[in-house]
């Protein structure tokens, strides 16, 4: 069945391939952005929008003509891209994608489809209850994976599964989110090409959110031994509870606590200290080990423990920690007085 | 006295010269790892532009091990793996006999306490006389670990094949030169995918998560299942299994906490066994089929799925030869490939291919080839 997209619908999903080259069709060019009226009014709601998901993590809705809606979200992705920190990136991608959501709630199932289709190569066909989809789009955009969202728990016939209609417009949020980070990565810029009513603006927004981000960075941990491990989530008390009582821990453990240790700021003789109780404890290896997980050998990649989901296949995760993906998730949150509720699992 | 080594290193030339390993494909694409005779630590960051390439690096230097990226990359010779440019990989099982019981364990395994001395026979995760848990291994295969991980592979090509819909003709089976399996999915559907789909995949096939209450529909006081035996995926599984153990035809009431045993004893039984790092990794190294294992001598041997019942592993994978040869070894395996050998005696008389497993895994001494 063909879908028509009206031009609502590109106001609504401005980022699909058929909205963008609606921007050529009104011919606006970079050079023109924050210059002339329409230049003017464009840019200055790209830095409305990324201020808005700065200060309170929502993307505005749109603007009523959906031509300039598009060159609007267009202009919020360049100037986001030429801040060029992730953090703001993801931000964006999911304060925007949350905007989408609202729609695709209320879409037909033919248009959600369409646009998992047009955005993430979805293989997916109507059926009864809603729709057939491939396997492997279930599980790329699933957004957690426990309970009906695990595959499991579902009849998985020949690569396919029964998803419902809802079910469908939640995996096109997260298509949403990621299609819209991949945009942000390929956005290339020239310079010199760029108007000076953009500089400032780049500088502008720069500002804020560097003022912002600071907020969230610098929780001013003081590595305190004695102190620090109160705000440890089951899974780390865990393991520094093995070691004390002289247990072997699997290779996948010791990287899970050195690098959670390393990652909320312990030194590397910090964590050696902890490891020291290991039966197996050599300090030449512990050392190097350590030293590679922390980033200060080889790659020079500074590793982060595994998540939540991960230390669960890892047999390492037996709790259910209320809003937490992330084992330094808790911590912050722990840290910040806001402990999360922790139920053990059968 | 002959210098394992040097046996072992003259049979790998051989062998490298005269065979034709095939390469994976995008060869271009792939980062290779290498381990080298006379040393331990191995080589990577190794590119290769095409299979002609490979074949004359592999003989010239015939190496000890042999290993190939499953994922694809754009610089796959960079050093750095951020470098590298990864494009997507290859779907990848390992089913390690070191994961699984088997029973054989007792008659080849052998474990001895770094802490107070102690040493037995079979798996164990810590000294049975003083409970430490340093302690140094020595594994080996026999055809019944062969047999035990040949069930869980069939076990996984059911599941990929009925559930996710993988073809027979888009994934081939590998004997890993040692104690198990692999699994290569090679699929252009699939190569792109995250490690949370490849974690959702290997949790699938290890039965991690399943929530018996979504498959329950309470009627009274008692709960019924919501599937049938002919259902896809895990409902039919547990379906089926809930008819087989319990001869329940039709649709039993039941408490929660029985539908709960039986959920766990369904899963226990139908789930595989299979490593889930080597899934989830993206950017592993895996050993190349048609490569020799270092410390078995073996090939790493490429099954097509449809020879995957009938096919005699270990005898296929042997390349050194038949003339027998003395080795001295205290406590040998007692059973090893398909041999048994006398535990008491520290000198067996063995075919040459057992003499070199025996030296190159277990430190035997190959005193004298006899003609």
């Amino acid at each position: 069945m063909p879908v028509i997209l009206r031009s609502a619908d590109y106001a609504k999903y401005p980022f699909l391939p058929e909205a963008l080259r609606r921007i050529e069709e009104i011919g606006l060019t970079l050079e023109e952005l924050g210059e002339g009226e329409l230049g003017r009014e464009i840019l200055g709601r790209a830095v409305e929008n990324l201020k808005s998901v700065i200060s309170s993590r929502r993307y505005p809705p749109p603007h009523e003509d959906h031509e300039k809606e598009i060159a609007i979200f267009m202009a919020t992705l360049i100037l986001a891209s030429a801040i060029g920190d992730r953090v703001l990136w993801e931000r964006l991608a999911v304060a925007f994608s949350k905007r989408t959501a609202l729609y695709l709630s209320e879409e037909e199932l033919e248009k959600i489809l369409y646009i998992g289709s047009r955005i993430a190569g979805w293989l997916a066909e109507p059926s009864p209850g809603g729709a057939r989809i491939y396997f492997r789009d279930f599980i790329e955009y699933a957004p957690e994976y426990s309970g009906r969202w695990k595959i499991v728990n579902r009849p998985l016939d020949r690569g396919f599964l029964e998803a419902s209609r809802r079910e469908l417009a939640r995996l096109a949020e997260t298509a949403v989110k990621k299609h819209v980070l991949r945009m942000l990565g390929r956005v290339r810029i020239d310079y010199e090409e760029l108007p000076q009513a953009f500089y400032n603006a780049i500088e502008d927004i720069s500002r804020e959110w560097a003022s912002r981000r600071r907020e969230f960075t610098l929780v001013g941990v003081k590595i305190d031994s004695k102190e620090t491990p109160k705000y440890f989530p089951p899974c780390i008390s865990s393991l520094v509870e093995a070691l004390r009582q002289g247990k072997n821990l699997s290779h996948s453990a010791r990287f899970a606590l050195a690098a959670f240790l390393s990652n909320i700021g312990y030194g590397v003789d910090d964590i050696i200290e902890i490891f020291r109780l290991s039966p197996d404890f050599r300090e030449d290896l512990a050392r190097y080990q350590i030293e590679h997980i922390a980033g200060l050998r080889g790659s020079r990649t500074k590793y982060t423990p595994y998540k939540c989901d991960n230390m669960r296949s890892l047999g390492l995760c037996k709790w259910s920690c209320e809003g937490v993906r992330h084992p330094l998730q808790f911590f912050y949150k722990a840290l910040r007085g806001r402990r999360p509720r922790v139920v053990e699992e059968e | 006295m002959i210098d394992a080594e040097r046996l072992a290193a003259g049979i790998f030339r051989r062998y490298y010269r005269a065979a034709k390993v095939d390469p994976p494909p995008a060869i271009e694409r792939r980062e290779f790892g290498f381990v080298f005779f006379g040393s331990k630590s191995m080589v990577r960051h190794i590119a290769f532009n095409s299979p002609e390439e490979l074949e004359d690096f592999l003989r010239a230097k015939y190496p000890r091990h042999v290993y190939y990226s499953s994922a694809y990359y754009e610089r796959p010779g960079e050093d750095r793996m951020d470098d590298k440019g990864w494009l997507g990989a290859d779907l990848i099982f390992d089913i390690d006999v070191d994961h699984i019981y088997t029973p054989c364990k007792e008659q080849h395994d052998r474990w001895v306490c770094r802490s107070c001395g102690a040493e037995g026979w079979g798996l164990v995760t810590r000294c049975t006389r003083c409970g430490s848990e340093r302690i140094s291994r020595q594994t080996w295969v026999c055809d019944t670990c062969i047999a035990v991980s040949r069930d869980e592979l069939i076990k996984l090509v059911e599941f990929l094949e009925e559930d996710f819909g993988i073809a027979e003709d888009e994934m081939y089976a590998v004997f890993s030169g040692h104690r198990g399996f692999h699994l290569h999915v090679e699929k252009d559907a699939l190569r792109g995918m995250g490690q949370d789909a490849r974690r959702e995949i290997s949790d699938y096939v290890r039965g991690i998560g399943i929530s018996p209450e979504l498959f329950l529909e309470k009627r009274r006081q008692r709960y019924v299942l919501r599937y049938d035996v002919g259902d896809p995926g895990w409902p039919g599984r547990i379906a089926r299994y809930a008819v087989y153990r319990y001869g329940v035809a039709g649709k039993p009431e039941l408490r929660l906490s029985e539908w709960r045993k039986i959920f766990d004893d369904a899963v226990r039984e139908e789930r595989c066994e299979i490593d889930e790092k080597v899934t989830i990794d993206i950017k592993r190294l895996i050993r190349l089929p048609g490569s020799l294992h270092g410390k078995t001598g073996l090939r790493v041997l490429r099954i097509p799925l449809s020879r995957i019942e009938e096919i005699d592993v270990l005898r296929e994978a042997i390349v050194a030869g038949d003339e027998e040869a003395i080795v001295r070894m205290e406590k040998p395996p007692r059973r090893v490939f398909w041999y048994t050998l006398d535990a008491s005696k520290d000198k067996h008389r063995v075919p040459l291919h057992l003499a070199l497993y025996l030296a190159l895994n277990g430190g035997a001494v190959i005193e004298r080839i006899v003609r």
